[in-house]
């Protein structure tokens, strides 16, 4: 209801068929004016998506990959969809705590790849059949 | 203009001559002359065979034989692409184009629930239950011409079919019919000349169950709360707003659903109907009431 949909024919081979049918489905919304994504998060897909986003504003986003116009809606909205999750999502903070648990879990990780190397390299010597 | 046509073709009968045997032609191009062996200078000679070998003579080898070389159809292995391909359940596809056609030139009422019997009635599908057809599936072509608001009951659908006619404002539903309703189903009549009962439809088999609980697929055996919900999550999904069908006009023949058990709209399993004496035979020993009930 606050998105435009538009129909239009899609590009491609298919003679008759894509020339005549309408299954480009096409999806336009005022981003600034839209009142049911929050404020950063819009702000965040202006960003992102600046390709996407015309000059009058709209977000624009389009999909001819199916036979069917109500797949490609759907497909359109399901890349809405994505676009606003993709938006939402917060950098990853890592407590100190676990920060520092990391560092020693990956220096004691070298330590025992070390040591097994050691303990392998000895084994191999000691196969050695040496006659001085 | 089509008045003009119709009053000439009328004088036309009233002023030509009688069709006789000696004014009839057929069509240009429709009857084509066979080809005579043995018969003049084109037909006769070689008559057709080649000169001289294993052509003309009439020893050729079988087909496939390739000299000696192992033929093409033994150097390829086997591979199980058709194992158990007679086992396989079959399903006729029914598109939504065809179903539009069909209510078009009023073959299938819309105004009553459209089931497997009215199709075939219909001419609309061709089910073959001796073929391990196992009924009719919704096929998508045609979603987005298709505008009528029906109740319908196949045995599979895909979710964009489920999806358009539920956008019209109609209702789908899956259900199961073994083989040996199916064939009830497909021809009625020649069973009910057959004087048996109507049998009681049997449950779906072990990987059938999954898909018939699903109120995904709209499946007979869901739930009714889950199919609401599945409704409006495909809603979501298309992008459409979900006509409510409870203000419709319809809506009491949009919600006749058939019980588990039952084959026919308005039979029971049980009674018997006889066509000669246009009756119904209901049962009325207790045991065959609790059999046919349960």
């Amino acid at each position: 209801d606050r998105l435009t949909i538009s129909y239009c024919r899609s590009s491609g081979p298919g003679g008759q068929n894509v020339n005549k049918v309408n299954t480009k489905a096409e999806v336009r919304f005022h981003l600034a004016s839209a009142d049911w994504i929050p404020e950063d998060v819009r702000q965040k897909m202006a960003l992102m998506h600046r390709k996407r986003i015309n000059r009058a504003g709209e977000l624009i986003v389009n999909s001819e990959e199916s036979r069917y116009q109500m797949r490609n809606l759907a497909i359109c909205l399901e890349k809405i969809r994505g676009l606003v999750t993709e938006a939402t999502e917060r950098p990853k903070v890592v407590s100190k705590e676990t920060s520092q648990q990391l560092i020693e879990r990956v220096e004691k990780m070298n330590r025992e790849r070390l040591r097994q190397k050691r303990i392998h390299s000895s084994v191999k010597q000691s196969r050695k059949a040496d006659f001085d | 203009m089509g008045g003009n046509g119709a009053n000439k073709a009328l004088e036309l009968l009233r002023s030509l001559p009688r069709v006789t045997l000696a004014n009839l032609r057929p069509s240009e191009g429709s009857k084509k002359q066979e080809k005579r062996r043995g018969r003049g200078r084109y037909g006769g000679r070689k008559c057709g065979r080649g000169h001289k070998g294993q052509r003309q003579r009439g020893n050729r080898p079988r087909l496939g034989f390739e000299g000696g070389q192992t033929p093409f159809y033994l150097v390829i292995p086997k591979y199980g692409f058709n194992d158990g391909h007679s086992l396989r359940r079959q399903y006729q596809p029914l598109s939504l184009q065809r179903l539009q056609y069909l209510i078009d030139l009023g073959r299938v009422d819309p105004k009553l629930p459209i089931d497997l019997t009215q199709l075939i009635n219909g001419r609309g599908v061709t089910v073959q239950p001796l073929k391990r057809d196992y009924g009719v599936q919704l096929v998508e072509e045609g979603a987005d011409i298709f505008s009528a608001k029906i109740n319908i009951e196949v045995q599979r659908a895909s979710e964009l079919a489920i999806a358009a006619i539920e956008k019209n404002g109609g209702v789908v539903t899956t259900s199961f019919y073994d083989p040996r309703s199916l064939e009830i189903l497909c021809k009625p009549v020649v069973f009910f000349l057959r004087g048996q009962p109507i049998p009681k439809r049997m449950l779906p088999p072990e990987d059938l169950v999954l898909y018939y609980t699903d109120a995904k697929n709209r499946g007979y055996l869901a739930d009714p709360s889950k199919v609401e919900k599945a409704r409006l999550e495909l809603a979501k999904k298309y992008g459409y707003t979900l006509p409510d069908i409870t203000k419709d006009e319809l809506f009491q023949m949009l919600s006749t659903r058939k019980d588990p058990r039952q084959i026919f709209f308005g039979l029971a399993p049980g009674w018997v109907v006889s066509l000669s004496d246009k009756k119904i035979l209901k049962p009325t020993d207790e045991r065959l009431l609790e059999y046919y009930s349960s």
